[in-house]
Parts: C-alpha cells; structure tokens; sequence
C-alpha cells in the first residue's frame, strides 16, 4: 500500500511537470496553428538557468523560478516575434525552424553548463514529510500543489478573463474576431509569450524531480506532444487531464510492467485516440 | 461615412467586384440588393477588409482605409452582423457580448453598453451564462446585433440579416434595424428580402455580376418592374 502511495505521488507530481509544459503548447497550437517545437528547449535552457540562479549564485528558489520562466518567455517571444510569425500557416516550415532552434539551444546549454548532468537541487534543503506513517519528499508535494495552482490560474485566464474570451473567440473564428476590432496579433503574441513562460517555470519545478540533462529538451517534447494529443489540442482542462494521465500511467507503468516501460504512454495514446480521436477534452472541428 | 469608390476585388483568380462603388451618407441606411452570387457578401468582405480590393478606394471617415486590417477599421467604427451569424460557440452570451466591447467618444445617441442591450433584449439577459451557439436562430441573430452594438460603431453593416429566419422574426429583425437607424446610426444593409429592405433603407442599391445596375429611393425601385425582375428575380404583376 505504501508503494501505491509513493508512486502515487510521483506521478501526480511528473503529471503536474507534463500539465505544465503541455498547456502552453496546446493553447499555442489551438490559437495560432503553430506546432513549437522548440516548447521543451525553452523548459531546458530555462532549468539550467534556475540552477545558475540557486545553485551558482546561491540565490533564492522563488527568484531562480521567476527568472527561469521570464528566460523561458523572452526566448520564446523572440523567437516568435523575429522567425515564426513569417511562417503563419506554413506548419512543416514551422515544424523544421523550431525543431533547428532545439539543436541551437541544446548546444548552446551545452556549451555554457557542459554535458554533466544536474540532480534536483533543491532535495538537500528540504526534508520529506510524513503524512499517516509515510514519508514523502517534499518537492514532490510542492510540485502538485504548484501545479493544481497554475491549473486554477490558468483556467481562471482561459474561461474567467476578457483575453481568454478573445482567445477562445480567435481559435472559433479568428477572422470574425478581427472584424469586431480584436488584434489578434497581439492576442497570439501574449499567448506565445505566457506559454512559454509557463515552460520556463516548468523547467526549474521539473528539474526538482527529474534533474537536467541536455537531453531534457527532447525528452519533455515528446512527453508534452502526448500529452497535448491525449487531452485534446486547446484546452488548460484537456493537458491537465492528460498530463495527470500521462504522469501516473508512465510511473506506475514503469513499477508494474518495467519491460514495457518505454511504452506505457504510448500504449495509452494510441488507446485513447481510437476512442476519442480529437483528444480526451479537444475542441470541436 | 462611408464611400467605396470603384473597387476591383478578386478571390483567387475569379474576378468578383469589378468597378463597384457606393456611398453611405451619415445617418442613413442604405440597401445593397441582388441575386445569390453577385458579389453581396464580396462587397462587405471588401469593405471590413477581410478580403481587400485589389483596385479602387474606401473611404471610412474621411480616412483611406483601403490597405487597413480589419481590427483597424473596426476600431475606428465599423461593426459587422455577419451572414450566418458568425456567433463564437466556446463563448457564452455575455461573453460574446463583451469580447470586443468598446466605449467610444460617439458625437450622436446614447452608448451601448451591456445593461442597455439587456434591456433591449431581454432574452440574452435570461441565456446569459448559456454558449451562444445554443440559442434558436432568432435568438443568435439578436445576439449578432448586440455583439455588434457594443462596440459603438459608427456604422452598422448586416449581411442578411433575415437569411433562414420565419417570417415573423423577419419582420422583428426589420424593426430592430429600423429602431437603429433612427438612434442615428448609419447602416449598410445586404439582403435578400425585397420587401424588408424597402422598408427601413433611405436609399437602395441593386448589384449585379459585381456591379451596381442600379441605385434609387425605395419608392422609385418598388415601381420600376424592370429592374425588379431583370436583377432581383421578382416575379412581374402586382
């Protein structure tokens, strides 16, 4: 019972890793069409750079999250702002410019932070938490808890907010939205830019639990393009869904069936899309 | 207000407006009539921007917006009821209402705001929480309006606005739009529906294979048979 517990936690707290990274890509996806894939370099780079923060200056980890998803958010700004928004609607070009970004940054970080990889870096600081005789690591709670905030946020942005409305509006209808006076540029700019915020953050939480490598970009893409497919492209609801799904069939897939272990989530993918081909909560047409 | 003069818009390679020009005076409604497949909807979609002209200028207060995107020209006063309504179905009412809502500094009538659309159309009040998708077909078409209000626009232009409509919601859609044109906003009505346009336009325009055949007072086109039944289909007799 205590093993159910343990992975328990672990998966809900990688499924709040994968929510994270997912959400802003599947919003991504659902307003602007545009496939990023350079979404999990941009949690890399951003890991590295709250371990810089915590770890090489000794800063604190609240100032190594805020600057880990501010790097997260201006990289992705720029790279929208100066290469993507010339390729609107050209989605192999789309896919061949951000996936060249991930060879860029990945060897980038790897110049800068070289090809050791790091241990969660917060683990020392914090001592596990015992709850009904059992004993979890806290950065592990923490991380659940996070991630169930910025689900509430980020839900309250997408149905609650005037942005959101207009969000929603763009992906219905996105010409109607601009003949009603809606900038839709600058709508997908700021979607762009809080998506890859959130993958910044995402990164320096992430790292709390899987650690950093420079594999980490390539690594979270793929989880994160399940995830986005599982739950449906468009919706903060559907990657949490998925992500929580994703999470806890990949760690207790791995403590059942460790032969399938390279699977698991792909097994489930293929599952759920016979099922529901538009994704557990994707948007109609 | 508003004064298209001569434009020359494409889709692909067909050649839909060729030469079209039409003015909307201020305060004033103006009907632009015409069979399916004439260039109705191409003209609006020339006037919002959606699909620009390739030749020809429009003019929209006094300032050349032929080149302008769509969001520019909504902002600076133009608000369309698009043909099949167009209403945003992961909005609710309310949502749909306030997307774009925009207070303006408007020389004439009172401003737009959600309390007054409520209050002049109760029934959004009462579906309020619901997706506008769900509403009956009357139901989104006022919601259409509404959207449009609320962004205190200088000129209305509604594209079939009683298109799949019963005759009697035709005949409530008429007296909405009559009710706006007499708060002094300007209005450029598309339609199919001879008999509502008559009524509440101050001047009527007849298209033709992207041109306008034809332009005159209500009066003068509901006796000019020809007209009638060479461009608009309307069988002759009484």
């Amino acid at each position: 019972m205590s093993m159910f517990f343990t992975n328990l936690v672990n998966g809900l707290a990688m499924g709040m890793v994968y929510f994270l990274t997912a959400a802003g890509m599947s919003i991504v996806m659902g307003v602007m069409g545009i496939s990023n894939l350079a979404h999990g370099a941009l949690y890399m780079v951003s890991a590295y750079v709250g371990w810089q923060v915590f770890k090489g200056f000794h800063g604190p980890f609240t100032l190594a999250v805020i600057l880990g998803g501010l790097t997260g958010g201006l990289l992705g700004l720029l790279i929208e702002r100066i290469f993507l928004r010339r390729l609107y609607k050209q989605p192999n070009e789309q896919v061949l410019l951000t996936y060249g970004f991930v060879y860029i940054l990945t060897n980038l970080c790897l110049w800068i932070w070289q090809g050791w990889a790091r241990m969660p870096f917060t683990a020392a600081a914090l001592k596990p938490i015992t709850i009904g005789g059992l004993r979890f690591a806290s950065s592990r709670l923490l991380l659940i808890a996070l991630g169930a905030l910025f689900a509430v946020a980020l839900w309250y942005l997408q149905d609650r907010t005037r942005l959101g409305a207009r969000v929603r509006a763009g992906m219905d209808d996105k010409e109607m939205a601009q003949g009603m006076g809606v900038n839709m540029e600058m709508v997908s700019m700021l979607v762009f830019f809080i998506a890859a915020f959130v993958a910044g953050l995402s990164g320096v939480l992430g790292a709390q639990v899987m650690g950093i490598n420079t594999e980490a970009g390539s690594t979270i893409l793929v989880q994160a393009l399940v995830v986005v497919i599982v739950g449906g492209v468009g919706s903060i609801q559907g990657a949490l869904l998925g992500g929580l799904l994703i999470g806890l069939i990949d760690t207790f897939g791995k403590v059942l069936f460790p032969q399938l272990a390279m699977f698991t989530i792909y097994l489930a993918m293929v599952l759920i899309l016979v099922v529901r081909p538009r994704g557990l909560l994707g948007r109609r047409g | 207000m508003l004064a298209v003069s001569e434009i020359h818009t494409y889709y692909g390679d067909s050649y839909i407006l060729q030469g079209l020009s039409l003015t909307v005076e201020e305060g004033t409604a103006v009907a632009l009539l015409g069979r399916n497949g004439m260039g109705k909807t191409t003209t609006i979609r020339s006037i919002m921007g959606f699909t620009p002209p390739r030749r020809g200028e429009i003019h929209f207060r006094g300032k050349d917006v032929t080149h302008w995107v769509p969001y520019r020209r909504a902002r600076l006063g133009m608000a369309l009821c698009p043909q099949g309504r167009r209403i945003f179905p992961s909005l609710s009412v309310e949502e749909n209402l306030t997307m774009a809502a925009r207070g303006r500094d408007r020389t004439k009538g009172e401003l737009w705001d959600l309390g007054r659309i409520y209050e002049r159309y109760p029934v959004l009040k009462d579906r309020a929480r619901l997706k506008g998708t769900s509403l009956s077909g009357g139901e989104q078409q006022m919601l259409a309006v509404g959207r449009g209000l609320m962004t205190n626009p200088d000129l209305f232009v509604l594209d079939e606005p009683s298109e799949g409509l019963a005759p009697m919601l035709v005949r409530d859609i008429g007296k909405i739009i009559a009710e706006l044109r007499e708060t002094g906003l300007s209005i450029l009505l598309v339609e199919q529906n001879i008999t509502m346009a008559l009524n509440v336009a101050d001047r009527i325009y007849v298209i033709s294979s992207g041109k306008i055949v034809y332009e005159g007072a209500p009066s003068e086109l509901a006796a000019n048979e020809t007209v009638k039944r060479q461009y608009l289909g309307v069988a002759g007799g009484k």
